[in-house]
């Protein structure tokens, strides 16, 4: 009843206001699906078809406000009147609107570790990760991981490597945006001189990686993805300094060259110059330093969005470290102890994929590390220089994802040691290393089912010196749900040792170094078998990840320090080496702002000569890494507390009398900090580092008192005897270190963002 | 018989509902046929918190029924190399320039305050016009509010 009498009310009114609107819809050419026709305020609207065309039918009389709106398109509007059950056409050219959807977004805390699908076991860990302990540089940062130690080679010069699962930094490949910084001579700079704010995400492989990177970097290989200039703030600072007096300033900023090319520039400064000597042995006990460096990354937009992105970066660093009253003008000297060292170095790298339909990218990089320095007495000046440039062709084939290329290296490697003489009759001549290493490779990801994912890969190098190098890869990841994902990967790898480059150890102290016969390329198999699982808990995820890793080597390179203690002696291992061990990571992710990780790594790192196990030095056989972060949302507070434990090592001692111990303690070093935004430009921060105070023994110099040895006696056959001065019969040496000297301090600092 | 009852059990855990993912090819004839809302979901292999949305709330039972029944659901890899067809328009990786080393749907969708974040959850109307945009973990009870 009541429907007639609304029927029989309004029936005349509608009847009398049928006014239609229809049209078309286009891009210029042609016609839009899916547009949206309103009439803004009323119920009235339409959706194109296929033909871009739409029609709203039975409007009553009146103005309105038709818009038209599209994803992707600009909208449009015009303000219409219809009466009289008009017809009204209207049709309309959108306008593609800039990639975005409008600004409307919600940005939460983003989870900073996580793994890539890719059938090698990739671990990506956000930029966050390591802000929550913040260190002046990516080497220090990577103590965060699990399984990775950056590693003081000195106790006075603090000149380091990175060892991943227990290999030394001449197994680690240091990588930036994919393109790597091929480099002997000291990697660590790799890691070096990029400001904080320009890091989106660090990726570390540990094991053999892809065939891409040559047959070096058995131990892993850490890349370092910097953001894109659309992605990095107008200008960022971070000002941070500690209670030492250790001063860390990063600057970034981006800017436009023309339409083609964004571009984005970081600046890092460093400095620490107020030496410290807090046990005693008239040592400084942090490494003096200032360093600057410069990054920039260019890239350049071009049809198809091809790429070509360049960067270059510049670094150069004064440090020393030595006695106390120690400056400039003892270097070299025999007055008083320093160690000191200038490093010079450029590096120039990018990639271009050359304008065809096919995907063929040419990678390239060169650098020139130049290092000017003084062990006590013992000057080094080398300069090493390596060009380096890669041809890939990427293809599709069904199933399969190849990869193909050839690559060239060229090394130039020239110092005033006898590494790069010739002696002859006449004399004793300087003659630099210059090397070729040319490589060709293919690889296939095939993806045998949607579950099961093979990389099949191989490796060819011609070395001038040792010929033929053939390394094959082979990986597989099973994922029968995301829940579940099973790797294996197994490859060979193939060095050329430089002892020089490579081992500080060689330069520092009184031990002769003694190379015995030729040095022969080492060789060796590794297999990793990595495990990770999700579990649900109520809401909280939890990550376990596990790995077992085992490496093979038919000959490695081992500095000994034991059969003599005032040598240093190289010689090919007569039996065989391995590292193998075992890593677990756990991570802990909350619908509350906590999130919680820990891992541990148990590994045993020897060789075998003669039937006889000998255990690495400075390697530790259990090692372990957590942090815990939580968030008061609403007072934008955060604290971070981080920590990592690493077990007994064995330490190189430089006599039968030496009264050090031969294994190091236990030890802990634990960090928290705070930080708190104000406003959305500033955040100040600051913290405690090293709060259980953990520092070596005062006396790991051994014979700090006569750095250069001149109250050393030794008998007729050369060996040091015990005298009333020197009772322990000690010559001076600084590679008995396993930490650093520096106890507990405080940290603060300041972060500026500004967008415009 | 008492293994036939837990391998039942098994079986009914396993058959459970799960969201209906469509592609995005599929997209446009669905929404001839029968317009629907649009949950599309941008996520990376490298976000913690995009898995742990798969996790908690892409297997909340409530949620799956609701989204299958109001929406068309589609998940995308924003570091994914295909190219992808939306609305009449291709989309490829970005190997250069802005967002190198993400897909450029990804960008067209997510980005917002010039930033791509993950997960992103881009809820559209049934006329594809941009309802909400969350870059942010989205609990099962967040999800339900919104949908």
């Amino acid at each position: 009843m009541k429907y007639l009498l609304f029927a029989v009310v309004f029936i005349p009114f509608i009847s009398y206001s049928q006014n239609t609107v229809k049209g078309k819809i286009t891009d210029g050419s042609s016609p839009i699906e899916f547009a949206s026709v309103n009439l803004e305020g009323t119920k009235y609207y339409a959706t194109t078809n296929q033909k871009g065309n739409f029609e709203i039918t039975q409007i009553p009389d009146g103005e309105y406000k038709l818009t038209v709106s599209m994803l992707g398109y600009e909208t449009v509007s015009k303000r219409i009147k219809l009466s009289g059950g008009e017809t009204y056409y209207y049709t309309s050219k959108l306008i593609e609107s800039s990639y975005t959807l409008g600004e409307m977004v919600v940005s939460g805390t983003m989870k900073p570790i996580s793994k890539l699908q890719s059938p090698i076991p990739v671990e990506v860990y956000k930029l966050a990760h390591f802000e929550k302990n913040p260190t002046p540089s990516l080497f220090e940062a990577v103590q965060n991981v699990n399984g990775i130690r950056p590693q003081l080679n000195c106790a006075i010069c603090n000149t380091g490597d990175i060892h991943i699962n227990g290999m030394e930094g001449p197994y680690t490949m240091v990588l930036i945006d994919g393109m790597p910084i091929v480099s002997g001579l000291s990697t660590v700079y790799g890691l070096s001189g990029i400001p904080n704010s320009m890091v989106e995400r660090i990726e570390v492989v540990k094991g053999p990686a892809s065939s891409l990177y040559g047959s070096e970097a058995v131990g892993g290989l850490i890349n370092v993805i910097t953001k894109s200039p659309e992605n990095v703030a107008l200008f960022d600072a971070n000002i941070m300094t500690t209670s030492w007096l250790e001063h860390n300033l990063d600057i970034a900023s981006k800017y436009k060259l023309g339409k083609k090319v964004s571009a984005m520039i970081g600046v890092n400064y460093y400095n620490y110059l107020n030496p410290i000597d807090n046990n005693g042995d008239g040592f400084t006990d942090a490494t003096l330093q200032h360093k600057i460096s410069v990054f920039n990354k260019w890239n350049v937009k071009r049809k198809e969005n091809r790429a070509f992105n360049i960067a270059a970066r510049y670094l150069y660093e004064d440090r020393w470290g030595g006695q106390m009253n120690w400056t400039p003008e003892y270097r070299g000297g025999d007055s008083i102890y320093g160690e000191s060292i200038y490093t010079n170095r450029y590096e120039l790298f990018g990639n271009y994929q050359l304008p065809s339909k096919e995907k063929f990218m040419l990678s390239f990089s060169a650098n020139s590390h130049e290092q000017n320095s003084y062990y006590g007495t013992t000057p080094y000046f080398a300069l090493q220089q390596i060009a380096f440039g890669q041809l890939t062709w990427q293809k599709e084939l069904g199933n399969h994802d190849l990869l193909t290329g050839i690559s060239n290296r060229f090394t130039f490697y020239d110092d005033n040691t006898p590494a790069t003489q010739v002696s002859n009759a006449e004399g004793t001549t300087n003659k630099p290393d210059a090397a070729n290493l040319m490589g060709a490779f293919v690889q296939d990801e095939i993806d045998l089912t949607e579950k099961l994912t093979s990389l099949l890969g191989v490796r060819y190098d011609y070395h001038e010196k040792h010929g033929n190098i053939f390394s094959p890869r082979i990986s597989f990841k099973y994922a029968p749900n995301f829940k579940n994902t099973f790797r294996l990967s197994s490859g060979t790898g193939f060095r050329v040792v430089n002892i020089f480059t490579e081992d500080h150890a060689a330069l520092t102290g009184a031990r002769d170094v003694v190379i015995k016969g030729e040095i022969k390329p080492e060789t060796s198999y590794n297999i990793n078998l990595n495990y990770q699982k999700i579990i649900k808990i109520k809401s909280t995820m939890l990550t376990l990840d596990a790995t077992a890793f085992y490496t093979y080597f038919t000959n490695k390179i081992i500095a000994d320090y034991e059969t003599n203690p005032n040598q240093i002696i190289y010689d090919n291992l007569n039996g065989y080496a391995i590292s193998n061990g075992f890593t677990f990571n756990s991570d802990f992710t909350f619908s509350i702002p906590l999130s919680i990780n820990a891992g541990i790594t148990l590994m045993d790192v020897y060789s075998v000569e003669n039937n006889l196990k000998i255990q690495q030095l400075l390697t530790e056989q259990i090692s372990g890494t957590w942090a815990i972060s939580y968030e008061f949302s609403k007072m934008g507070l955060n604290v971070d507390y981080t920590g990592n434990y690493y077990g007994k090592m064995k330490l190189p001692l430089v006599s039968d009398l030496d009264p050090r111990a031969q294994y190091s303690k236990p030890f802990s070093i634990q960090n928290i900090k705070l930080s708190k935004k104000l406003g959305s430009k500033w955040e100040i921060y600051g913290g405690v580092k090293n709060l259980l105070n953990m520092v070596p023994p005062a006396n790991s110099i051994a014979n700090a008192n006569d750095p250069f040895d001149k109250n050393v006696q030794t008998d007729a056959e050369g060996n040091v005897m015990a005298t009333p001065q020197n009772p322990y019969a000690l010559t001076f040496d600084p590679s008995y270190v396993y930490t650093s000297f520096q106890g507990i301090r405080a940290f603060a600092g300041i972060k500026f963002s500004f967008n415009k | 018989m008492k293994f036939i009852t837990v391998i039942l059990l098994l079986v009914s855990v396993y058959a459970k509902a799960q969201i209906n993912w469509i592609s995005f090819e599929e997209l446009p004839q669905l929404m001839r046929n029968e317009p629907k809302k649009v949950f599309i979901f941008l996520e990376t292999d490298w976000c913690k918190y995009c898995k742990m949305m798969k996790l908690t709330t892409f297997e909340d039972t409530a949620v799956i029924n609701q989204l299958n029944k109001d929406y068309y659901c589609l998940r995308f890899n924003a570091e994914s190399k295909k190219e992808v067809t939306f609305l009449g328009k291709i989309y490829a990786y970005n190997t250069s320039g802005e967002y190198a080393g993400k897909h450029q749907l990804a960008v067209f969708l997510g980005k917002a305050n010039n930033q791509l974040q993950f997960p992103t959850s881009v809820f559209l109307d049934t006329q594809f016009q941009l309802h909400l945009r969350l870059s942010i973990y989205l609990s099962p009870k967040d999800f339900l509010e919104i949908i």
